[in-house]
């Protein structure tokens, strides 16, 4: 009650906060009202909380023409339709199993943490809010056993990051043409642009078209939704750069390959707890380069050909708190490590690791009741309410100005973003018409024995899991006539896979699971090794997309399974065959690279 | 000589083989032989009451044998 937004009055018209000023003269704008029962009115809530009043957590009140409901209420009006007989409904699970499972996130302390599956889905953003909404509403914050907390951090690599963020490099009027930028707000906080307006821009060349790509990570062809849709846009390209560690499907487009550092070959600072480790190279083989150098060299070099915010960001007077362009990766450890007062040279000389806060102050629970010594009151939150903003006013704002993310305002999205979370049915499901056609749901997600996209060409990992595992219930391998070890056609509209059927009573009936896969066996044939045997084909990335952050149907889409003959030409499968990636690098006798030089060096 | 025992704790055991391969890396192991192989036996039962385990081919024939004929007796091992 006292720590979030939900007792403060939302006009129902606007789904807005109601402000003091809007109903008292010369009130601060930047407050919220209350309904007091005490006098039956709307009144000014100071921040924290003010004793003198008692706010009602529901309701619906008339005053002044206006209709106001509290944040709690418009959650509750929100949730109301979705009884436990109705989620157990929509989720396929047994009403008593969730009644269980509400009880021992009660009992507490329990926290609930979302994996990436939600995030791949169109509802991403809605299922992240109600997991939010359900901790704070018991209490789950900030608390000893909870998941929800601010403990301090390193900060020297933030999101795994050493690279200066920089944004004053990117002029206001260039932010506003990023790509997905209008639409899907959200991903302003990273700095991103989506896939798909990527993929539309190349291909109908607007809001304008795309000529380079630079790409720094695996196999996009691997990954990407719906992979096939990218064949014909990457091929329109001018120049296409890959730059990675080892050839995948993505290089096989690329005009030019950058060939990159392994991690036991990188130096890099990791924030863990109170600490900072020096994580040092422990190796160096073949000609190779950190990304983080590669980066930095293309925009010096791009200064020095005259590119005039290349130039500036050599300045580091223009550069200021962020340090400029860099030449060698001590530059940028140091320049990292310059809040902990050392050197990367020092580090390694036995300051390594770096405790920055002894334990007991490090683990500070309830930081949000802690008093703020400028203003004498509780810090609270960071939020504009400085409570948990669990009605999300802030998702509204977002989407019409990108506020707080945007430097600058910008256009409005086409629709308001809800403030508060929904639920959306797959648009391929079960009782849909596709169903007739493709009646089985495919999900997906990883193994322990790979990562993301990388080690499909690790000898070890291909031995323990060689091919790409369809799942598939008993009941519906006898359905569809497939037998444990078959080679299995996976298909939909968007394209057709193989796979080896697993029978298992490990998925159940009307679901299949199958892990995404490229083979680097066959980069050299014309499938260029991601068109056998990668769930991705199948994947869907056409609307809907996620309001918030446009994420799309990686997972909840429907295919059908057939028996097949045989397996892809050329995939290997017997562990001898993975002989051809056994190690045999001669390692370099240096760890440390070789720098280039300069002809300008600064301005 | 040394005797070396490994300790592993089949209830905590996820199947990442990450030891099989560590163990395949460090003693120069070629492909298709193996010192230390992870199995999965199950998963066992019907959705989703069910459950797997991955014991090393290590594991004496008989306990493997207990394994795959009732998981639940596992903890008797």
């Amino acid at each position: 009650m006292k720590w979030t937004n939900l007792p403060y009055l939302v006009d129902v018209k606007t789904k807005m906060f109601v402000r003091p000023n809007e109903l008292f003269d010369g009130a601060n704008p930047k407050e919220y009202v209350v309904w007091d029962a005490k006098t039956n009115a709307p009144k000014t809530m100071k921040y924290p909380w003010d004793d003198a009043l008692d706010p009602k957590l529901e309701g619906t009140f008339k005053h002044n023409g206006r209709t106001f409901k509290t944040g709690f209420t418009m959650l509750r009006e929100q949730c109301e339709p979705y009884t436990i007989e109705k989620a157990a409904e929509i989720c396929w699970l047994d009403p008593k199993k969730i009644v269980e499972g509400i009880k021992i996130f009660a009992d507490g302390p329990s926290g609930l943490s979302l994996g990436v599956a939600t995030d791949q889905f169109p509802n991403s953003v809605e299922a992240a809010m109600g997991s939010v909404i359900l901790n704070s509403i018991m209490g789950y914050v900030e608390k000893p056993g909870t998941m929800m907390q601010r403990f301090p951090n390193g900060g020297t690599a933030p999101a795994g990051s050493l690279a200066p963020r920089a944004q004053k490099c990117l002029p206001p009027s260039q932010l506003a043409k990023r790509l997905g930028g209008r639409e899907f707000k959200g991903l302003l906080q990273w700095d991103a642009a989506s896939p798909q307006s990527i993929l539309n821009a190349i291909l109908t060349e607007k809001p304008y078209p795309l000529k380079v790509w630079i790409e720094r990570s695996g196999n996009k062809f691997g990954v990407l939704g719906n992979a096939s849709s990218w064949e014909p846009a990457i091929k329109k390209l001018d120049f296409v750069v890959h730059m990675y560690m080892y050839p995948t499907s993505f290089t096989t487009y690329a005009d030019m390959i950058l060939p990159t550092t392994e991690w036991l070959e990188t130096n890099m600072l990791i924030d863990c707890c109170n600490y900072v480790f020096a994580r040092q190279a422990v190796t160096h083989t073949y000609e190779t380069q950190d990304e983080t150098l590669i980066w930095s060299w293309i925009l010096r070099r791009c200064g020095e050909l005259g590119h005039e915010m290349c130039q500036k960001a050599m300045d580091p007077e223009f550069m200021g708190d962020d340090l400029p362009l860099w030449k060698t990766m001590e530059e940028l450890l140091d320049a990292k490590l310059k809040r902990h007062n050392v050197t990367w040279e020092e580090v390694k000389n036995g300051h390594n690791p770096i405790k920055f806060m002894p334990d007991d102050k490090w683990a500070g629970y309830y930081v949000y009741k802690k008093t703020d010594p400028k203003t004498g009151l509780p810090r609270g939150f960071s939020t504009p309410s400085k409570k948990l903003e669990l009605y999300g006013e802030v998702f509204i704002n977002l989407g019409r100005t990108g506020a707080p993310y945007a430097k600058q305002p910008l256009a409005p999205a086409d629709k308001d973003y809800s403030p508060l979370p929904f639920y959306m049915e797959p648009v391929e499901n079960p009782k849909a018409e596709i169903a007739k056609k493709y009646p089985l749901v495919m999900t997906n997600g990883r193994l322990p024995i790979y990562h993301h996209g990388t080690l499909r060409n690790n000898p070890y990992s291909r031995e323990v899991y060689p091919l790409p595992e369809i799942w598939v219930n008993p009941k519906d391998a006898e359905k569809y006539g497939v037998s444990h070890g078959d080679w299995t056609w996976v298909e939909n509209d968007r394209g057709k896979i193989r796979a080896i059927c697993r029978v298992t009573e490990g998925i159940p009936q009307g679901i299949v699971y199958q892990e995404r896969f490229w083979n680097p066996e066959t980069l050299n044939t014309p499938t260029r090794g991601w068109k056998e045997m990668n769930v991705n084909v199948l994947t869907k990335n056409t609307p809907p997309y996620n309001d918030v952050v446009g994420t799309y149907t990686l997972r909840g889409f429907q295919v059908a399974i057939s028996k097949a003959d045989k397996g892809p030409d050329g995939v290997l499968r017997k562990p001898e065959d993975f002989n051809i990636w056994m190690p045999d690098a001669t390692v370099t006798e240096s760890a440390e690279p070789v720098y280039p030089t300069y002809k300008n060096e600064g301005k | 000589m040394t005797q070396k025992t490994l300790v592993i704790d089949l209830d905590r055991c996820i199947g990442c083989h990450a030891c099989e391969a560590a163990c395949k890396l460090e003693n120069n192991v070629p492909m298709g032989v193996y010192y230390n192989k992870v199995l999965t036996i199950g998963p066992v039962g019907k959705y989703p009451d069910h459950e797997a385990v991955f014991p090393s081919d290590r594991l004496p024939e008989l306990q493997r044998r207990a394994l795959r004929e009732g998981l639940s007796d596992r903890r008797l091992l």
